[in-house]
């Protein structure tokens, strides 16, 4: 049975297309969605159907192959790898930490009560892990 | 006859340039439009346009074909075909950009093009999006076919000296029309592919058709310019061992018209004078 797994981008957002489609597949690869061996589009294909120059997607492409999640072959677009999660490294805590306490205060300032933020820390915290699936 | 060849070809391609236009209800010069808009006041208005700029095109392509035969010989007798080939982009892409500013003017344009994009990711893509390499490869194969034709017709005394002998050979078969055919033939689709290759309305089903077309289109004239070629040996070996026994005239050349063919079956009446 086929998945139906799509990729969304908002082209009047502030963030540039190139981190839309970084972040998204990314948040794809790590819930699970998108599979080791998984084919994904051809990087003029894929910017056709999101309506961005192809070279937006090669370099979304190319970052997301540099974290070792797609393995890119010419031609053929780029494949899923079984990517293995590496040791957490205090840096990358502390960079969490950073955008986590950004965003927070961006949501609060925006009126969320901090339950809500909570529970949706919790539930995506939860929705995100491999052991999840 | 081969004036006439060639002003039926440019004719030819003057009607189907017309039907183009009406080839599908949704499909209206490379966009894909609801049946109302099409059927709309303005709509209407372009594809009058464009079939006034197709039926001035073929006119002129006709007369500046006969203009060259009269002016420069039977060599330039795929001028018209030629020249009608290349017209063609340029009114459907006038026509295109028209169809475009009325789209625009449009709410349906808007809502088709709305900030928010999606994409599939594990569906492979039915569509067929044609690479350059797609593009260019019936281009090679006729100037493959075209440049044997002229190191058959040369043998090796150089380019310029084979292409006269190229040109010249042209005699009545009608070769020539089918090289202006060939080459036409290949510079419209390779200009319409590339219309298309950066179009994102290429995700279509009549604009698909348009690519396979095209590329059929392409491989057509490619295998129009191969035979081409073999032809024109065939033509220029019979052609000189038919002449061998015929004078030629002083002043241009050419064979006196007033012999008999030898293999016709009657006796070759001696030159006067």
């Amino acid at each position: 049975m086929s998945r139906s797994v799509t990729l969304q981008i908002d082209l009047s957002s502030p963030t540039p297309a190139y981190r839309q489609i970084v972040d998204g597949l990314r948040t794809l690869l790590v819930s699970g969605e998108l599979r080791p061996g998984d084919s994904l589009p051809t990087v003029r294909s894929l910017g056709l159907d999101l309506g961005v120059h192809f070279s937006t997607v090669a370099e979304a492409y190319r970052t997301l192959s540099e974290e070792g999640w797609l393995e890119l072959k010419r031609h053929h677009g780029a494949f899923v790898t079984d990517r293995r999660s590496p040791a957490p490294s205090p840096a990358a805590r502390v960079e969490f930490s950073t955008r986590l306490r950004q965003l927070i205060a961006q949501v609060r300032a925006a009126g969320l009560p901090t339950k809500d933020i909570h529970e949706e820390l919790t539930a995506s915290a939860r929705e995100l892990s491999p052991s999840a699936k | 006859m081969n004036l006439a060849i060639a002003v039926g070809a440019t004719l030819i391609l003057g009607l189907f340039y017309s039907w183009t236009s009406r080839i599908n209800g949704v499909f209206f010069f490379g966009r894909t439009v609801s049946p109302e808009l099409r059927a709309s006041a303005e709509a209407r208005a372009i594809t009058q346009q464009y079939l006034i700029s197709v039926a001035v095109s073929t006119a002129a392509a006709i007369l500046c074909g006969w203009a060259a035969v009269h002016v420069g010989g039977s060599h330039y007798i795929s001028v018209g075909p030629f020249l009608e080939c290349i017209a063609f982009p340029f009114i459907f892409a006038k026509a295109n950009h028209r169809v475009r500013a009325l789209l625009l003017a449009h709410a349906e344009w808007s809502a088709s093009t709305g900030t928010v994009r999606e994409a599939a990711l594990l569906e492979q893509p039915q569509y067929w999006v044609p690479g350059i390499g797609s593009i260019l490869l019936p281009v090679v194969a006729g100037a493959i076919g075209l440049c044997a034709a002229l190191t058959i017709a040369g043998h090796g005394a150089g380019f310029a000296s084979a292409w006269a002998k190229l040109s010249s050979s042209m005699d009545g078969q009608g070769y020539s029309t089918i090289l202006g055919l060939g080459t036409g033939m290949i510079c419209a689709s390779v200009g319409i592919l590339v219309l298309f290759r950066t179009s994102a309305r290429l995700r279509t089903r009549m604009a698909q058709y348009t690519v396979r077309a095209c590329i059929t289109l392409e491989w057509i004239a490619a295998t129009l310019l191969i035979p081409y070629a073999v032809l024109r040996r065939l033509g220029s070996r019979d052609h000189a061992h038919r002449n061998e026994s015929r004078p030629a005239c002083r002043d241009c050349g050419r064979f006196r018209s007033d012999e008999l063919e030898p293999d016709s079956g009657q006796a070759v009446r001696p030159a006067r004078g």
